[in-house]
């Protein structure tokens, strides 16, 4: 890419994309939004933006001017919704002079940026990563940033960024039949996680509570409410270490009076467990379906188990089949049954007598649109499971570019920078707690009020802790050995860290 | 017939993947890396520069190890001009390791991965060190890797020493060595740098590479093109 392309790279750290960019914009932490909106106001204030994609002023007169309002009749959208309005409400003020002082950069580099990026538009690639918005406020620098994709025309298209192309794969069998009383009350309780409260929207696909709000788990635990847990079965996760204060985690953990843990190693979550369940590690001991993209492609294969390793079980499969004859035995037969009757080889209908056989049949069901010349979805074909078993990866047909221009997935169709998409989202979860919008955001901390809620804006950073007290800012690290977020054990890991500058060996550094 | 490899600064994005696949491949123990590497950070903020260099035995073609061999344990193989060592004639008496001008030469003090003998587990119910070596089978370590035993002993003999072999024994097979096989973004290549016609030494040819070190007259087989900070395009 670096043969061809220019790279500039936003990050507080020296990490090691900074290592191989031709700019690097070592950003203040948490503006991000306000450098990807100043960018957005040179480009828009110069005349950068792609107009095949976004549209232009009818009689094709820039009239874009900072601080200057400009008349919504005037520009004519193609694909895009709501750039005059954007403008209107936000962008007309947020000059490179204000967000070199509020990013801390220099505004010959944002100006050089934003000139950069409107002179390769379309061909521009905006790539964000968490950094950027897994923060408090996040989600609108998330906004401000996608929206220059938008603004470039590098929304699906070449070069830029594209969506997930979609993986066709089958979903598992309905299991609503299978529940008593006692579940369907069960499912209808609120998540331990409060989602959908008032102060936790979690607009996940725009519904009210349709994200998880995990940080939440260990207040919830702690404070009984919404109730209190009695029995935990926690599967592959490492709560007590990978989330953010992670002590209120071992006290929440300490007070559940029983708690199940399904994992492949000895980890900080597992020393609450009153029972541990040994998992078989995903790459060599288990059956699952593993789903990619990259390069315009969709890919889909499947992990089935190699070796085993000591007495471990496939979290999947196994111990829920466990979990299910346990059950049976007990009078509730339910689970087992569903098991037992939904599942079954879909070339040879014979049902799983085994957890084993349950993982295998899971993967080849779930596969079976790939796989199966009866249910042909695109992309290559097989002439059944056998060559598909034996090919290990099927790739979906190369991403249609453009294809979605228009039919981007949102309430107008067209890429939003007024998102109407959100503006519903918002108003239902208002509806549902009987306020209005601007209640729903000053209980969930956000400063902007008003239409401003429903375009890509700068909120200021939330610091937490003083500033007196602590004058360093905290920025989480991804050392470049991580696959994922997930961290690593291994000593080929630890050995390694000093492949980062100012990482030592064997050891965690501050730099 | 010679060996040797380029490296395009350009593409190596120092991930260590080739340390790492070197490991896995070699079973050398924790603090031995066949394949290692040179970091260094220059410059004030905000304008820093980093630079990775991937290391490993340069395999020269004027090897300072083999001369200082007395018996000739370390040696230069006539078919392919690879830098090998016989474990079976080495004395142990390190000249090998001193001459090396690279560093890039280890000595087995102990028998190796002592840290997967350790009998202690950390909680009831896991595997002890020792314990997950006699389940999975290894060869002093779980990671071990078999194949490496065809031309080289997978387990080292203590007060001996030991370096990359361009994975000599995946050359016989027809394969590249394991470092180029995992570098994810083409960084390495490997071929025939006596053969004009080959890729590498095109590559030469059109970046114009150069050793490290190359004033001490090694004539290194490993080598460098281009810089591993952004080029500058016209």
């Amino acid at each position: 890419m670096l043969d061809h392309a220019k790279v500039a790279c936003v990050d507080p750290r020296f990490s090691s994309t900074a290592q191989k960019a031709d700019e690097w914009l070592p950003i203040k932490p948490g503006q991000d939004a306000a450098l990807a909106l100043a960018l957005a106001h040179v480009i828009l204030v110069e005349g950068l933006w792609h107009k095949p994609f976004v549209g232009d002023f009818s009689d094709g007169r820039n009239r874009f001017t900072a601080g200057q309002t400009v008349d919504e009749s005037s520009f004519e959208e193609r694909y895009t919704h709501g750039l005059v309005k954007w403008w209107n409400l936000e962008l007309k003020d947020r000059t490179p002079e204000w967000a070199a002082e509020v990013t801390e950069l220099p505004i010959e580099q944002i100006l050089r940026v934003a000139r950069d990026l409107g002179a390769a538009a379309p061909r521009v690639g905006i790539w964000l990563s968490r950094g950027m918005h897994m923060t408090t406020r996040g989600s609108y620098s998330s906004m401000s940033g996608h929206a220059l994709a938008g603004l470039l025309g590098a929304a699906d298209n070449e070069g830029g960024s594209m969506r997930f192309n979609s993986i066709p794969t089958a979903s598992m069998p309905d299991g609503a039949g299978y529940r008593d009383q006692i579940a369907l009350e069960g499912i209808n309780h609120e998540k331990i996680d409060r989602r959908g409260r008032l102060e936790f929207p979690a607009l996940k696909e725009g519904k009210s509570g349709g994200g998880v709000v995990t940080g939440q788990l260990a207040t919830s635990i702690l404070e009984e409410d919404p109730y209190p847990i009695e029995v935990m079965y926690a599967s592959w996760n490492n709560f007590a270490w990978a989330n953010a204060n992670p002590r209120e985690f071992e006290e929440a953990f300490k007070k559940i009076p029983f708690m199940v843990y399904s994992t492949t190693n000895i980890s900080e979550t597992g020393y609450f467990a009153d029972i541990i369940l040994p998992a078989g590690q995903a790459m060599f001991e288990r059956w699952s379906v593993v789903s990619n993209s990259g390069n315009g492609y969709g890919t889909v294969g499947f992990q089935q188990p190699m070796v085993k390793v000591g007495d471990s079980r496939q979290d999947e499969s196994e111990i829920p089949w466990l979990f299910a004859e346990a059950l049976a035995r007990k009078g509730f037969s339910a689970p087992l049954d569903y098991l037992k009757n939904e599942f079954a080889d879909p070339e040879t209908g014979a049902h799983p007598t085994n957890g084993d056989e349950l993982g295998r049949i899971m993967v080849k069901m779930a596969t079976r649109p790939l796989w199966d010349p009866a249910q042909y979805v695109g992309g290559d074909k097989f002439s059944g499971w056998d060559e598909f078993f034996k090919t290990g990866v099927w790739n979906s047909d190369h991403y249609e570019f453009r294809s979605k221009w228009g039919n981007m997935g949102t309430k107008t169709g067209n890429f939003e920078f007024y998102s109407e998409t959100l503006k519903a989202a918002l108003e239902g979860h208002a509806k549902k707690h009987d306020v209005d919008v601007d209640k729903v955001l000053e209980v969930c901390n956000y400063e902007a009020r008003g239409e401003l809620a429903f375009v890509p804006h700068y909120e200021p950073p939330r610091r937490f802790g003083d500033e007196g007290d602590y004058p360093m800012l905290f920025v989480d690290q991804k050392h470049k050995l991580n696959r994922e977020g997930r961290g690593c054990n291994h000593y080929w890991y630890t050995a390694e860290r000093d492949t980062e500058p100012g990482d030592i060996k064997f050891e965690e550094t501050t730099n | 017939m010679g060996y040797g490899m380029i490296i395009d600064q350009q593409l190596c994005v120092g991930c260590a993947a080739c340390t790492i696949a070197c490991k896995a491949e070699n079973n050398t123990p924790v603090g031995f890396n066949w394949c290692d590497k040179i970091t260094s950070t220059k410059g004030t903020f905000p304008d820093v520069r980093f630079e990775y260099i991937s290391t490993m035995c340069n395999h020269c073609e004027n090897a300072p190890c083999v001369a200082a061999c007395p018996t000739q344990a370390m040696y230069k193989d006539a078919d392919t001009g690879l830098t090998l060592h016989n474990p079976n004639k080495c004395i142990g008496c390190k000249a090998c390791v001193i001459n090396c001008p690279y560093g890039v030469i280890k000595f087995n003090w102990d028998k190796p991965h002592a840290n997967w003998r350790e009998g202690d587990r950390v909680a009831e119910g896991c595997f002890s060190p020792k314990e997950l070596v006699e389940e999975v089978g290894g060869d002093g370590t779980p990671h071990s890797n078999p194949e490496r035993d065809a031309t080289y002993p997978s387990m080292r003999a203590r007060g001996t020493v030991e370096k990359c072999t361009f994975c000599d024994h995946r050359l016989a097979q027809g394969l590249e060595p394991a470092c180029v096989e995992a570098c994810p973004s083409g960084a390495r290549q490997f071929g025939d740098i006596d053969d004009p016609d080959s890729d590498v030494s095109k590559l030469m040819v059109k970046h114009g590479g150069r050793g490290l070190r190359e004033e001490l007259g090694t004539k290194p087989r490993v080598l460098y093109i281009r810089e591993y900070g952004p080029q500058r395009r016209s």
